[in-house]
């Protein structure tokens, strides 16, 4: 018994005033789930599993934009930067132009549409956001359909639930 | 029969409306392994005598592992195993399923908090120094310890400079009596084990766990294609059944050639109790086809007390 105590008091005292961490390589197969660091060659060796996002409440989106005709659009922007909103888990969707071409002008980079977009979303958000989804959609071009190198950033988002 | 047959429907119909409920793909995977083996058998002594041939499902299993991460270094982790009987189908009765290593736990950064039914520390701490482990000369054939615990509550800590540590407790569940074992920790098993490099040590044991205090000394070392394991153990019996205090050690050796590993090992048993003590003996070979499929073909020669074993057996193991 002595041998017992004084072998489990030094492993114990070595285990626990030692720094650093040490990670198991992965090397899973059936004989490793009955070893002592079977819980390391799991998460090593299984792809990361996030817990799944919810299913976004049905909630009805506003659009901030609408389609007119096969081209055309008209864009809800922001009436006056001082005129801020917020609905708590009101849900919009706006949208702006940008061009992929060589010759676009600046005003038309994704950057500026990506700042137009934020400046939208603080309009009707001002107390916060969440960004649901983010998609681009080509813009048709009656002159050129298939190479117009112009595009719609679609931003949907919901209003933070602060009051 | 009775009782089964809607069990197997509602799982079936479980199975086939799974798409229609699930919301991702399937957290985890699946593993396991078939083992199964020819041996000749030729038992002599005490109160059975047999001279035949059998096909073994040697401990051939299948599995369902894996892991969420619930925030930065924060993982759910499950086990989920139960032993296949490719033999006879018959693990438990009629079932050709029976219950293996069943675990939930919690693991951060300061280590893992887990339960289940599950092998004990002591058990796991081998590392495989066992060369003939699920066979004929498993070294549970020899020592006690060799437990799968239920109702396990367990914590293993981090691994620190190749140190790491696990403690079980077993509440006993008993009703009320003073020798009743209701308590949390009615059995306790540890094991505290270093690893560098090619170095494994390992100190477990038990408390009260299956009738026995116990404590278990493992080492192995890996030298180049040379494997060496060494165990040493004690144990005494505390619950006055019929186990006795003993004491022995085990040793074993494996090379490997190519895609072939020589194997053999050994282990004698002291028992106070007059003539039963134990010695196990087997000699073997691996022969790897692939990283996941070997064939293997071994001798064994048990005794225990008055009955004299042998098994000769040739068999192949496939992992996936």
């Amino acid at each position: 018994m002595t041998l017992r105590k004084s072998l489990a008091t030094t492993l114990l005292l070595a285990v626990f005033a030692s720094p650093g961490w040490v990670l198991a390589s992965c090397d899973f197969d059936a004989d490793s789930a009955d070893g002592l660091d079977f819980a390391d060659r799991i998460i090593d060796c299984e792809e990361t599993s996030k817990p799944e996002r919810q299913a976004l409440p049905a909630v009805a989106v506003e659009k901030l934009y609408s389609d007119v005709g096969s081209a055309e659009i008209s864009e809800h922007r922001v009436v006056a930067p001082g005129s801020l909103n917020h609905t708590a888990n009101r849900r919009f969707e706006a949208r702006e132009e940008y061009s992929l071409r060589a010759d676009a002008s600046f005003e038309s980079s994704v950057t500026l549409a990506v700042q137009r977009l934020h400046l939208q979303m603080a309009h009707h958000c001002s107390r916060g956001w969440e960004l649901n989804s983010q998609r681009s959609q080509a813009k048709r071009d009656i002159s050129d359909p298939l190479r117009s190198g112009k595009y719609f950033l679609i931003y949907q988002f919901t209003c933070s639930d602060e009051r | 029969m009775k009782i089964l047959t809607p069990l197997y429907v509602a799982l079936a119909a479980g199975v086939v409306a799974l798409p229609a409920v699930a919301s991702g793909p399937l957290d985890g995977s699946i593993y396991g392994k078939i083992n199964l083996s020819v041996v000749a058998t030729d038992e002599q002594g005490g109160s059975s005598e047999s001279d035949n041939y059998q096909l073994n499902s040697n401990a051939s299993r299948l599995g369902v592992k894996g892991k969420s991460e619930l925030k930065p270094d924060l993982y759910a982790v499950y086990k989920a195993e139960f032993e296949v009987c490719a033999d006879d189908g018959k693990c438990a009765g009629d079932s050709p399923f029976k219950q293996r290593n069943i675990m939930a736990g919690i693991k951060g950064r300061y280590g893992m908090v887990w339960a289940g039914n599950h092998d004990t520390p002591t058990k796991m701490a081998q590392s495989k120094v066992d060369l003939f482990n699920d066979l004929d000369g498993d070294m549970k054939v020899l020592f006690e310890g060799e437990n799968r615990s239920k109702n396990m509550v367990a914590y293993t800590s981090p691994t620190v400079n190749g140190f790491a540590a696990t403690v079980a407790m077993m509440p006993g569940e008993e009703g009320e009596g003073e020798e009743a074992r209701d308590g949390l920790a009615d059995g306790v098993s540890y094991s505290l084990s270093y690893t560098q490099g090619d170095l494994y040590l390992a100190v477990a044991g038990d408390d009260d766990v299956d009738g026995q205090d116990l404590l278990r000394l493992v080492a192995k070392y890996q030298l180049d294609a040379l494997q060496l394991g060494f165990i040493y153990q004690e144990n005494e019996d505390v619950d006055g059944g019929e186990s006795v205090d003993e004491e022995g050690y085990f040793v074993s050796a494996a090379y490997k050639l190519d895609g072939i590993t020589l194997k053999a090992q050994f282990g004698s048993v002291e028992s106070d109790l007059e003539n039963s003590d134990k010695e196990t003996l087997s000699l073997g070979a691996d022969y790897k086809l692939a990283k996941s499929t070997k064939l293997f073909a071994y001798y064994t020669a048990n005794k225990d007390g008055d009955t004299d074993s042998d098994y000769l057996g040739v068999g192949m193991e496939h992992k996936f």
